[in-house]
């Protein structure tokens, strides 16, 4: 009895579930199940009611089969009862242990009864009675008992029977007993229900004890019970049952039923309702961050996409303080849960194991619901236990916000995250400049400014349409997400911010806001200051009480929406980390203003906080606490002065000084005038700042300071007026410049320059200063020349000066007369730079006198004029007086008149030249552009080298004197196809001859390091192109005692060779010997000669070397024989060795360079013969790249070569070749849009060995746009490789140039054409990196 | 930039421009425009000719004169593609063209490099 009570409670409480799952409706909060009640030992009958069903339940420990007679007799009766009170449709369940006896026939006749016409009138002409169930035979004491009353074992009979039964009218057992409480309904009545019970009679048999306990059990658990308190719950709730139990009809309200036993947590079984309670959960976080999805204009894939293909490595997405890393976080978040991705974010505590915990109790208590606590370990083990679908996959996502500590990634990479199904991603703040590398094991993911169509998204997001965007520097500025909401708060709450400077902004952020409680506010940047030290943050309650923040201050404080609860809603954080550092800055600032702090301890702490002494770096307060000390109203001087002597000794700080822009420069002018005339390091980097920054009122500081006396000061003062011109400074300027050009000239005459205050740089730099500052001061200009003494004053100085002031022109046809005058004549070329630069026509004839004017390069100038203004003058005979000064500044003049007037320069030149007591001398007018040499000069010249050579030939020149360098140099200068053929005339001349014999008398030059005459010597030699080429090689490789001696030879015999140079070759290509470095040798001799004469055809005995040298020889080898198909003839070295043992590997090497495909079989037979790690094995694997195999069986030697350590470089190699043939435009596209994701790495790009380049295979607008910021970017620093120049080239790809463009479309879109190499090339590039060189150099040749 | 008679025509009417920097660029830009055209006639030669010592000089005149660009990929257009293209250019005059071309880039390279922007 006990146990049939146990295993009816039992299987209750199992109900209690099961009837829950199916019956979930979306309530208010979407999850709240329907109000389930059920009915233990309902009074109507049965043994429980839940919702459409009444059960009756009945254990059977022996599993015996159930008779139908049994099912009458103890079952029926109750069901009967529970059915003749509803009028609802109700299933009426027999639940047991027992298995269903020898009647199936009989029950599914009735179950068929619902689909029958039913008789209103004669409910039981629906049943049959004509034929009898099969099953009367297995059922014959009951078959016997139905005939007794008159009946038959049909439906009819059968119901009939049920019917007396339940009537009491017939006994129900061996005992002959009757039914205890006999229906007393109306025949009609008692047939019509019983026709509906047994229509929705439910046998649910072999309802095992274990089983049923298995599933309760399983229940519990994935309601979090754990394992251990399993049985103990089970108890508690058999015996919270049994009580109800105790009276009829108790009613159980499940939702109140599973509170009572702590068991209200979703099952994990329900996976897809966590999946939306995680939902929830997020939704509740991501408003308390702020976090609105319809402001967010970041782009989430990047980390989206990491997250997915994520090996288990955590990723860190990093950057600088507020660049939007939160909200990408945040985002990614939403969007993950939007996928039905169960996702958590948090908070980081800065440590990652209580991370960990964070992680598992949010999980517990606000997605799964359970009071219990689990480590996400154990958590994992249940998900995977219970939810069949994650039982190898991820089934959780952790987002970290916030992390500040670089050493949080070296623990977050310990934890096994892939192992128990979980991904993360963190938010890890670097407020250093310069990115580096994230730790290794985790996936970096640089979180970078807006984009340009990003920042203004944001805007009109924020703004709305109709807002005036800001200026373009400001929107600059404003890429920096942080400042973009700044920007935007400010604007929408009608802040008449103006600034373009970060300081600016966030003061004026910071004062606005905290207006609404300028008191608190205040005392919240005192105890920001605190944070120094290492004070606690965020703030808690005790520690903001003590400050005096209480209740209504704390409102007000919450208004200015500085601050914001944090996570657990007891402590007070300011809503990002740069308005904490710029809080500490005001604490700092308002401690030394009201005398908390010394100068001395301010500087002591800003160290602190550089330095990261308290714990944490504050890498923003030293410039911020600057800028605060700086303010205009009461600038602190000495405090802002010993700052930047802080900052002049730590790296990194000093740049950021400028970034205050203005308020900044006058004491750096201070600081200037303390430190200069020292000459030193800070002095020069204060000078260089001044000179970069572009703010008005630095001239005027320079200006003040170059009126002071010290000679010092007015020369850096010289110096910042260069960059910033003030016409306030000229008449100081150019007292100094007179003033030192007279000293200067004066110490030069006696000599004393070195113990001079100033020197010639230092005019220099006056002069620099007088042409900026002159620029808007024309009157001044002329007012100065006209007050020039000539005798006294550099007047030429201020000549030079007017083609720089605007309304120059003006200024020279009315000062020029005096001009004239006033410039002394050793001065002149100033007057001409006038002249010609005012294209002034009435001074031709003054420019003609001076075509050949001596000194002060006054001739050349003269003559650029007169190609201006009157042509034939230029082209004057030259006096070979000025031939120095006219070649020494041959660019000013000759370039326009060889453009204009080709033949009247050649032929004025080469008079020059021809009339030179030294033609090579005079020919330096066409120094730096031989090509521009006329035929006839040319030939002049060549003439001359020969004649230079008889001589050198008959008396050598002392080795300190090379007369033959200048000639030879200026020739191998020479390219232009008409002055080639000049040379090529010269073949089998006496030139050639002379220049070949004096070749062959200095060389071979045995050293490593080159001798000029000599190379460029060999130069002309290529030009003339005879057979003076092979006599040297042949002289070389006879005499030559060293590799550096033959290296010559052996590129002149590429060129031309005779009988005996091939003769030469072939000796060397066969020596033992070998070169020496170092401790190895190497075969560089064998490898030139084998080189050469394989180009040249002589196969046979090339294939000999092969075999001798084998695989020392280069990868490269083969290319040389230029594709030829080799016959059995020239292999028969290679055929022959083939049968050694051991088999040289250069005889297998031999047949890969055949050029005969039938090879690849004999290859692969004498691949799968040798030892798979051999060398014979690797010469075979080369062997087959060489034929370029493609079948099969080939791939299938390679993926084995794979596992070779030695193998596996030219197996990967040859592999990436097969995949790039069979890769299709699809797979070009997705490594693309791999690359595209992968974008903000580039690092992890360049490590992958893809780049930028790629994307030229998706091309969209938003590609172009990226690709055309990454090319016009002019910063290329180390941590982006190459950015710059693949965006060049993928844009060059995308839209080529109008020179070439059709050829380049065609080349990616036309296949089968030989420009198809920029798709193919995108996997040629595999194989470039260095463990995959390339055996053959073709493929490097893609990449021209 | 390769040589076009409309380039050409473009920059010559600048050579004697009113503004001092602009006929001192447009004279600069001439004459190394006019030196890519002889470059093209220079491969044009190699192509057609026979004599190998004649087409070592050839190339090594291309190669001087050609603009060997400043990215990768430069290559893949105009002379130097036509170049590449020779049909049955000899591995040696290929290697070597790609080793001047790296060399040459290189060297201008640095040179821009230590250009200052006025």
């Amino acid at each position: 009895m006990m146990n049939g009570v146990a295993y009816q409670l039992l299987w209750s409480l199992l109900r209690v579930w099961k009837a829950t799952v199916r019956d979930v409706l979306e309530g208010p909060t979407l999850l709240q199940p329907r109000g389930v009640t059920l009915i233990l030992e309902p009074p109507e009958g049965g043994d429980l009611e839940m919702p459409g069903a009444v059960e009756q339940i009945k254990a059977r420990s022996t599993g015996r089969p159930w008779s139908l007679e049994e099912v009458i007799r103890d079952v029926l009766p109750d069901l009967y009862k529970a059915c003749r009170s509803r009028t609802t449709p109700t299933r009426y369940r027999f639940v047991t242990e027992g298995s269903m006896g020898a009647w199936e026939d009989v029950y599914h006749s009735f179950r068929s009864l619902p689909a029958r016409r039913v008789d209103a009138g004669d409910p039981l002409a629906a049943l049959d009675d004509q034929q009898e169930f099969a099953s009367a035979t297995k059922n014959r004491a009951l078959a016997r008992k139905i005939k007794e009353a008159g009946g038959r074992y049909t439906e009819r009979g059968i119901l009939l029977y049920i019917a007396r039964v339940l009537a009491g009218e017939e006994s129900t057992g061996k005992g002959e007993r009757k039914v205890r409480r006999p229906v007393q309904d109306s025949p009609d009545v008692l047939h019509r229900n019983l026709l509906r019970l047994l229509a929705n009679f439910e046998f649910e048999g072999d309802r095992q004890w274990p089983v049923i306990e298995d599933e309760v059990a399983r229940e519990l658990s994935a309601r979090g019970v754990k394992d251990h308190a399993l049985e103990q719950k089970l108890d508690s709730l058999v015996g919270g049952f049994l009580r109800r139990a105790r009276e009829g009809g108790a009613v159980v309200d499940r939702a109140k039923f599973l509170a009572q036993h702590g068991l209200q947590a979703i099952p994990l079984l329900a996976w897809d309702l966590i999946a939306r309670e995680s939902q929830f959960s997020l939704v509740r976080s991501l408003a308390l961050h702020g976090y609105k999805a319809s402001e967010d204009c970041r782009e989430r894939k990047p980390l989206l996409n990491l997250l997915q293909a994520a090996g288990g490595e955590p990723i860190v997405a990093w950057g600088e303080s507020g660049q939007g890393k939160s909200w990408l976080l945040y985002g990614t978040a939403e969007e993950l849960a939007r996928r039905n991705e169960v996702v958590l974010l948090l908070d980081s505590s800065q440590d990652v194991l209580r991370d960990r915990d964070e992680a598992a109790r949010l999980f517990c208590e606000r997605i799964w619901g359970t009071d219990e606590r689990y480590s996400l370990d154990r958590l994992a083990q249940k998900v995977r236990q219970e939810v069949p679908e994650h039982s190898g996959g991820i089934w959780l996502t952790v987002l970290i916000d916030g992390v500040k500590d670089r050493n949080y990634l070296a623990t977050l990479v310990q934890q096994e995250w892939d192992a128990i199904g979980v991904r993360v991603a963190v938010a890890l703040t670097t407020d250093t400049n310069a990115p580096e590398r994230v730790d290794e094991g985790v996936l970096p993911l640089s979180v970078r400014d807006f984009s340009q169509r990003e920042v203004l998204r944001y805007l009109r997001l924020q703004l709305g349409t109709d807002t005036l965007l800001p200026p373009q520097d400001i929107l600059r500025l404003l890429r920096h997400p942080l400042w973009a909401r700044l920007f935007c708060e400010l604007v929408s709450g009608g802040g008449q911010w103006q600034s373009n400077n970060e300081y600016q902004l966030i003061e004026g952020y910071w004062t606005g806001q905290a207006a609404h409680a300028p008191i608190a506010t205040d005392a919240l940047t005192e105890l920001a200051s605190q944070l120094i030290d290492g004070g606690d943050y965020p703030w808690p309650l005790s520690r903001l009480r003590a400050i005096g923040i209480d209740e209504v201050a704390m409102e007000r404080l919450l208004l200015t929406r500085l601050v914001r609860w944090g996570r657990s809603g007891r402590v007070l954080e300011l809503w990002h980390e740069r308005l904490l550092q710029w809080a500490i800055s005001e604490g700092l600032v308002a401690g030394l203003r009201a005398g908390r702090l010394t100068s001395q301890s301010l500087r002591d702490r800003l160290r602190a906080c550089i330095e990261g002494a308290g714990g944490r770096r504050f890498g923003y307060v030293a410039m911020d606490v600057l800028w605060l000390l700086s303010g205009p109203e009461s600038p602190r001087d000495q405090d802002i002065l010993g700052l930047l002597q802080l900052f002049e000794e730590i790296d990194g700080f000093f740049d950021l000084i400028s970034t205050l822009g203005n308020r900044i420069v006058p004491h750096l002018f201070v600081r200037l005038r303390q430190i200069a005339g020292e000459s030193s390091y800070s002095e020069i980097r204060y000078l260089e700042m001044l000179e970069s920054m572009s703010d008005p009122s630095i001239a005027g500081f320079a200006v003040d300071m170059l009126n002071d006396s010290s000679i010092c000061l007015q020369k850096a003062a010289a110096r910042v007026l260069a960059a910033h011109g003030s016409t306030e400074a000229l008449d100081r300027l150019w007292a100094l410049y007179r003033e030192w050009s007279r000293n200067v000239k004066a110490q030069r005459e006696e000599g004393l320059a070195e113990e001079s205050e100033v020197d010639f740089h230092d005019v220099v730099q006056t002069d620099k200063a007088l042409q900026t500052c002159v620029r808007l001061a024309p009157n001044w200009l002329e007012q100065a020349i006209s007050n020039a003494d000539p005798a006294t004053d550099p007047v030429h100085t201020l000549i030079f000066l007017i083609p720089r002031v605007v309304q120059g022109q003006e200024v020279w046809h009315r000062v020029k007369r005096v001009a004239f005058e006033k410039v002394r004549p050793e001065r002149e070329r100033c007057l001409a730079v006038c002249i010609t630069h005012f294209h002034d026509c009435e001074e031709v004839p003054w420019l003609e006198e001076r075509v050949n004017g001596r000194g002060d390069s006054l001739a050349p100038m003269a003559r650029k004029g007169l190609y201006l203004l009157s042509p034939e003058g230029a082209l004057r005979p030259i006096d070979p007086d000025v031939e120095f000064d006219l070649a020494l500044a041959r660019s000013w003049w000759l370039p326009p008149l060889q453009l204009e007037f080709p033949q009247e320069t050649a032929k004025l030149l080469l008079d020059t030249i021809r009339a030179a007591e030294r033609p090579w001398i005079a020919a330096c007018l066409y120094d730096g552009r031989e090509n521009w040499l006329s035929e006839e000069t040319l030939e002049l010249l060549l003439d001359t080298t020969n004649e230079l050579l008889v001589r050198e030939l008959e008396e050598p020149s002392p080795s300190n004197h090379e007369p033959l360098g200048r000639p030879f140099d200026r020739l191998s200068e020479i390219s232009h196809p008409d002055l080639l053929k000049l040379f090529w005339r010269r073949r089998g001349t006496e030139l050639e001859r002379n220049l070949a014999a004096w070749l062959i008398r200095e060389g071979p030059w045995e050293e490593m390091w080159k001798r000029h005459a000599l190379d460029v010597g060999l130069a002309v030699l290529h030009k003339i192109a005879g057979d003076g080429i092979f006599e040297v090689a042949n002289s070389y490789l006879e005499r030559a005692t060293t590799y550096w001696g033959r290296d010559e030879a052996f590129e002149l015999a590429l060129r031309a060779s005779d009988k005996r140079t091939i003769e030469f070759l072939t000796q060397i290509a066969f020596q033992e010997q070998e070169h020496l470095a170092g401790a190895e040798t190497h075969l560089l001799d064998q490898r030139e000669a084998l080189q050469v004469l394989a180009e040249r055809g002589y196969d046979k005995t090339v294939i000999r070397g092969v075999v001798r040298w084998g695989l020392r020889l280069p990868p490269d080898f083969a290319e040389y024989l230029g594709g030829r198909a080799l016959g059995d003839v020239e292999l028969t070295s290679a055929l022959e060795d083939l049968s050694l043992d051991p088999m040289p590997p250069g005889a297998i090497l031999a047949l890969g360079m055949s050029g005969r495909p039938e090879m690849e079989e004999t290859i692969l037979s004498l691949f799968n013969r040798v030892e798979p790690a051999s060398k014979q094995a690797l010469a075979s694997l080369l062997a087959l790249e060489m034929l370029d195999a493609r079948s099969e069986v080939s791939e299938q030697a390679f993926l084995r070569a794979r596992e070779i350590q030695d193998h596996r470089f030219v197996a990967r190699r040859v592999l990436n070749r097969f995949e790039a043939r069979r890769a299709t435009n699809e797979s070009r596209a997705q490594v693309a849009r791999h690359v595209w994701e992968q974008r903000d790495d580039l690092w992890a790009l360049f490590e992958e060995n893809e780049s930028l380049e790629t994307l030229a295979h998706l091309d969209n607008e938003e590609v172009r746009e990226y690709l055309r910021e990454r090319a016009l970017s002019e910063s290329a620093w180390g941590g982006q490789p190459s950015a710059h120049y693949d965006a060049v080239r993928a844009l060059t790809q995308l839209a080529p140039s109008r020179t070439g463009s059709h050829e380049g479309r065609k080349g990616i879109h036309q296949p089968g054409t030989r420009r198809q190499r920029p798709c193919s090339d995108l996997f040629d590039r595999r194989s470039s990196r260095p463990d995959l060189k390339p055996a053959s150099p073709s493929a490097m040749a893609e990449r021209f | 930039m390769r040589w076009s008679p409309d380039l050409d025509d473009a920059l010559y009417a600048l050579r004697r421009d009113e503004d001092w920097f602009a006929r001192e660029s447009a004279w600069q830009a001439l004459e190394k425009l006019r030196l890519q055209r002889e470059v093209d006639r220079l491969i044009s030669a190699f192509r057609s000719e026979t004599d190998h010592a004649r087409r070592w000089s050839l190339l090594d005149a291309a190669q001087d004169l050609g603009h060997p660009g400043v990215v990768d990929g430069y290559g893949r257009f105009g002379w130097f593609a036509a170049l590449m293209e020779t049909e049955g250019l000899p591995y040696s005059m290929r290697k070597y063209a790609l080793k001047r071309l790296k060399e040459r880039r290189e060297a201008l390279i640095k040179k821009l490099e230590g250009r200052k922007r006025d």
